[in-house]
C-alpha cells in the first residue's frame, strides 16, 4: 500500500463510517425535502424556466403597477360606485384573471371599465406555462429513470405524492398567491381605502388561489404521471388548457353566452369558481353579464361540479399510477 | 409467503429463516430473487403470508424497515442532472437525516466508496462502475443495519467488480452490517456471504450456511498427490476401493477404512507422494449445477 493510498484510508477511517447516533427527522420533513428538492432542482437545471421565471415577476410588477396607475388616473367618481365598491370590483377582476387565461371574467360592479381582467391575464398564462414546464417531468421523470424506486425504498408513495404536489403548490403560492397578497396591499394603499375593513377579501384572495393552485397542481402532476416524457406531459397540458380556453371565444357564435358548454374551458372553470365563492348571483363573462342561480344554462353547482371533477379525475389518475398493486 | 402477478406465481411459499449475517440471494433469472426483495423493502405487496426484516412486519412496521436498511436497486435509479453528491445528500434527508448531518453522511460514503473525487460530477457522466458504487453510497448514507444489493456486480468489467466484491466485503467485516446479496454470480456470493438461500421458479430449493452448502453429501475423500496419479488409481483399485480421477485430483468413497488403505498404498507406491486428504467440498457453482441437474423446480 503506498503513501496516498494510507492517507486515503485513514481519512475514511476517520470519517468513513461514523455510526449515525440522532434523531430521525419526522415524515412532514421528509415530505418539505421532496417537495423543496424538486422545485430547486427543476428551477436549477432549466435556463428557459429561470428567464421565464424573470418574466413572470416583471408581468407581476407591470400588472401590479399598472392597475394602481390606472386606478389613479381614473378616479372612481366618475363611475356611479363608491370609492370601496371601486377597489373591490377592481381587487377581484385582477385576482380572476391571474387564472382564468382567455375567458375574461369581470365584476358587475365595474359596468362601464373592465381593464383589470385584460392585465392581469398575462399572468394566467405565465403561470399555466411555468407549471407546465415544472411540473411536467415531476413524475414523468421518475418513472423513466426509475427514481421511484429510490423514493419507495424510502418513504411511503403517499409522502411522495404529497411532496411533488407540495413543490408544485410552493411556487405557485409564490407567482399567484403572495402577488395577489402583495396587489390587495398596493391597491389598498393607493386608493386610500379600509385595508382592514376590507380583509375579508384577502382571505378569500388566498382561499381561492389556494384553490386554484391545488387543482391546476393536481392536475399538472396527474398529466406528469401518464408518461414517462415530460415534454410530451408539458405539451398536453398547455395544449389542453389553452385549446379548452380558447373555445368558448373561437366558436362563440355557436355558443348561448349562458352556455354549460363554456364549462370545457376547465382553467376557466376555476376562475368562475371564484366568483361563486365571493357569492356574486351574477357575473361579467367575456364582457356580458351572466345569472349564475337562475336555473338557466350555466349555473354555480354546475361550476364547483367541474372544478370538484377535474380535481377528482386527477387524483384517481395519480392513486392510479402510483398506488397500482405492482407498480 | 407467495406472490401472484396476475395468474403468474412469482414466489411460491417461501419460507425461510436467516440470521443477521452475509446472506447471498442465489438463482437464476426469473428465480424471484428480486421479487422477494421487493417485497421486503414495500415496495410491492406480497399475496399471502408474512415476513418480518430485522423483527420488524412488513405489513405494519414498513417505515421502520425503510429507516433502518439500505437498498440498492438492480437497475439505477438516478436523477441525471444533478451530483452524486446532491444525490446521495438527498435521499439522506428522504431516511430522515437532517440537511447537515446528510450532507456530511454524503461525503463520507461517497469517500468510502472510491468516490471522492467524482462526487461533484453529474450522475449522467457516470459510468456503470460508477454508478453502482453511488447506488452503495446511496443505501449507506442513512447508516443502516441491514444492506440489500439487488446484482451489486452487474456490468462491471473484472477490476470494477473486485473492487465492489472488495467493498461489500468491508461492509461486513469491518463495519458489521448485515447483508443480502442478490446475485445470479456464484463466485460474488460465494466470496462475500456466509448464508446462502437459493431460489428456483419462486422456490426456496436451499438454505444453510456455506459451509452446510458446500459440504458435499456424498461423503467422498478427496486427495491430491504429485506424481504417478494413475498408477495409485490401480493399486486402490485392487484393494476394493473406486477412485475417480478429476484432474489433479482423486475422489474416494469414504469407507470404514478408506483412508488407512490409501496411506499405506500411497506409501508402497515410491512414484506418487501425498500433498493433500481431506473432505471433498464443493462450489457453490457445483452446488447450483447439482440442483438444477436435480431440482426439476428450477
Amino acid at each position: 500500500m503506498n503513501e496516498s493510498q494510507s492517507s486515503d484510508d485513514a481519512y475514511v477511517r476517520k470519517f468513513g463510517f461514523r455510526e449515525f447516533s440522532g434523531i430521525r427527522q419526522n415524515r412532514v420533513y421528509r415530505v418539505f425535502s421532496v417537495g423543496w428538492f424538486n422545485l430547486i432542482e427543476t428551477i436549477r437545471r432549466s435556463g428557459f424556466t429561470k428567464v421565464l421565471l424573470i418574466f413572470m415577476f416583471l408581468n407581476l410588477l407591470i400588472q401590479d403597477a399598472v392597475t394602481v396607475l390606472i386606478t389613479l388616473l381614473l378616479p372612481p367618481e366618475f363611475m356611479p360606485i363608491t370609492l370601496n365598491q371601486y377597489f373591490q370590483g377592481v381587487y377581484v377582476e385582477s385576482v380572476l384573471g391571474m387564472v382564468s387565461l382567455l375567458n375574461r371574467i369581470g365584476d358587475p360592479l365595474l359596468e362601464f371599465f373592465s381593464f383589470v381582467s385584460i392585465i392581469s391575464g398575462g399572468t394566467s398564462f405565465m403561470w399555466l406555462l411555468l407549471v407546465a414546464i415544472l411540473g411536467g417531468g415531476l413524475i414523468a421523470d421518475d418513472r423513466l429513470h426509475k427514481t421511484t424506486e429510490a423514493y419507495f425504498s424510502r418513504i411511503s408513495r403517499i409522502e411522495y405524492l404529497v411532496g411533488k404536489l407540495l413543490s408544485l403548490i410552493i411556487f405557485s403560492t409564490v407567482v399567484v398567491t403572495v402577488p395577489a397578497i402583495i396587489q390587495y396591499i398596493l391597491l389598498a394603499w393607493s386608493l386610500e381605502v379600509d385595508i382592514i375593513a376590507n380583509i375579508w377579501l384577502l382571505f378569500w384572495a388566498i382561499g381561492f388561489t389556494l384553490i386554484a393552485v391545488l387543482v391546476v397542481s393536481t392536475l399538472t402532476l396527474a398529466i406528469s404521471s401518464l408518461t414517462t416524457r415530460r415534454t410530451v406531459a408539458t405539451m398536453s397540458l398547455l395544449i389542453i388548457g389553452i385549446v379548452t380556453s380558447a373555445l368558448p371565444s373561437a366558436f362563440g357564435f355557436l355558443y348561448n353566452p349562458d352556455s354549460p358548454l363554456l364549462l370545457i374551458d376547465f382553467i376557466g372553470a376555476i376562475a368562475l369558481l371564484g366568483a361563486v365563492l365571493l357569492g356574486y348571483d351574477t357575473i361579467k363573462l367575456n364582457y356580458q353579464n351572466l345569472s349564475l342561480y337562475n336555473g338557466v344554462g350555466l349555473e354555480a353547482g354546475m361550476i364547483v361540479a367541474v372544478v370538484a371533477l377535474v380535481f377528482v379525475i386527477s387524483l384517481l389518475i395519480l392513486f392510479n399510477v402510483l398506488f397500482r398493486r405492482d407498480n | 409467503m407467495s406472490k401472484f402477478y396476475g395468474k403468474v406465481q412469482a414466489l411460491n411459499d417461501v419460507n425461510f429463516k436467516v440470521p443477521k449475517r452475509a446472506i447471498g440471494l442465489l438463482g437464476p433469472n426469473g428465480a424471484g430473487k428480486t421479487t422477494l426483495i421487493r417485497i421486503l423493502m414495500g415496495l410491492i405487496k406480497h399475496s399471502s403470508g408474512s415476513a418480518k426484516v430485522l423483527g420488524y412486519d412488513i405489513t405494519t412496521e414498513i417505515r421502520q424497515i425503510r429507516d433502518n436498511v439500505g437498498y440498492s436497486p438492480e437497475f439505477s435509479p438516478i436523477i441525471p442532472e444533478i451530483t452524486a453528491m446532491k444525490y446521495v445528500s438527498y435521499l439522506g434527508t428522504l431516511s430522515g437525516l437532517n440537511r447537515v448531518e446528510s450532507s456530511q453522511r454524503a461525503h463520507d460514503t461517497l469517500h468510502y466508496v472510491g468516490l471522492g473525487e467524482e462526487r461533484y460530477r453529474p450522475l449522467s457522466e457516470f459510468s456503470t462502475g460508477m454508478m453502482q458504487k453511488c447506488k452503495l453510497a446511496a443505501a449507506l448514507v442513512h447508516d443502516p443495519e441491514l444492506v440489500i444489493l439487488d446484482e451489486p456486480t452487474d456490468g462491471l468489467d473484472p477490476i470494477g467488480r473486485q473492487q465492489m466484491l472488495d467493498l461489500i466485503e468491508r461492509l461486513y467485516r469491518d463495519e458489521g452490517k448485515s447483508l443480502m446479496v442478490s446475485s445470479h454470480l456464484l463466485f460474488d456470493v460465494e466470496r462475500v456471504c456466509d448464508e446462502v438461500i437459493v431460489l428456483g421458479r419462486g422456490n426456496v430449493i436451499k438454505t444453510g450456511t456455506m459451509t452446510e452448502v458446500l459440504s458435499d453429501q456424498s461423503d467422498t475423500l478427496r486427495i491430491k498427490v504429485a506424481g504417478d496419479a494413475q498408477s495409485l488409481v490401480n493399486q486402490l483399485k485392487k484393494r476394493g476401493i473406486n477412485p475417480v480421477l478429476n484432474r489433479d485430483y482423486l475422489d474416494i468413497p469414504h469407507g470404514d477404512d478408506a483412508e488407512m488403505i490409501i496411506l499405506e498404498e500411497i506409501h508402497r507406491n515410491s512414484s506418487v507422494s501425498l500433498r493433500y486428504m481431506g473432505r471433498k467440498t464443493r462450489s457453490l457453482e457445483d452446488v447450483f449445477l447439482s440442483t438444477v441437474e436435480g431440482g426439476a423446480e428450477l
